[in-house]
């Protein structure tokens, strides 16, 4: 599995759709596609909506690293990085009907590892070549 | 009052699923609760398009009607299944 490291710039969501199946196209994951698609949908949501605030003129960076079946994906946001956020475990009854909430649960459960670091999500998921 | 059948797009994300809340909301101000989303076309769904479903299930049941999904890919089903809304909404 060749070595890929990269790294995307780009505002708003108007475009992200395009920006995330390159960046599948450019890792040769076709297998993962679905997964690597959520995940990164998910994350570029949550950086659009609680770290940028709805601001379509701030940047969202993207990188992504892919070395020996090991993908290592960040996405960052340009927020002030202080906010709290939780990343669900599972969820609850309660919680069914909420109409969010989900986002950050669904990349957990589509990875190995998902943490928030000030603006930035890492996330890292075991792949294989097929 | 009959059941309106709505064909989902292959992506519902973010835009798509402020596309389809306006015709859903649509029909339910002119008294239409109750639906059946064909998901025949649709590969891929996030939290978002979850979310939109969530609400305007809400406002189906609370007059009365309810929302039916149809013909869940499977990736399509496992986000249903993970985050539990198979339990919330009949699949047929």
């Amino acid at each position: 599995m060749e070595t890929v490291q990269k790294e995307v710039m780009f505002c708003g969501l108007g475009n992200h759709q395009v920006i995330i199946e390159d960046i599948i196209q450019d890792l040769e994951l076709e297998s993962y596609a679905f997964d690597i698609r959520l995940i990164l949908m998910e994350a570029v949501t949550n950086a659009y909506y609680h770290g940028n605030l709805s601001d379509c003129t701030k940047p969202i960076i993207i990188r992504y690293l892919l070395c020996g079946g090991l993908l290592n994906l960040q996405v960052e946001d340009s927020g002030d990085g202080v906010r709290d956020l939780q990343i669900p475990q599972e969820i609850g009854d309660g919680e069914l009907l909420e109409d969010g909430g989900r986002g950050l649960y669904l990349i957990r459960c589509f990875s190995d590892s998902v943490e928030m670091i000030r603006n930035t999500m890492f996330i890292s998921k075991n792949v294989c070549a097929h | 009052m009959n059941e309106i059948t709505i064909d989902m797009p292959a992506m519902f994300s973010v835009e798509e699923a402020s596309a389809f809340r306006d015709t859903v909301k649509t029909y339910i101000s002119s008294g239409q609760t109750s639906f059946v989303l064909d998901f025949k076309n649709c590969t891929f769904i996030d939290s978002t398009g979850l979310g939109v479903i969530v609400s305007l299930y809400k406002k189906c049941a609370e007059n009365g009607g309810t929302i039916r999904l149809r013909s869940l890919h499977p990736n399509v089903y496992k986000i249903f299944e993970l985050t539990r809304l198979t339990n919330v909404f009949e699949i047929i």
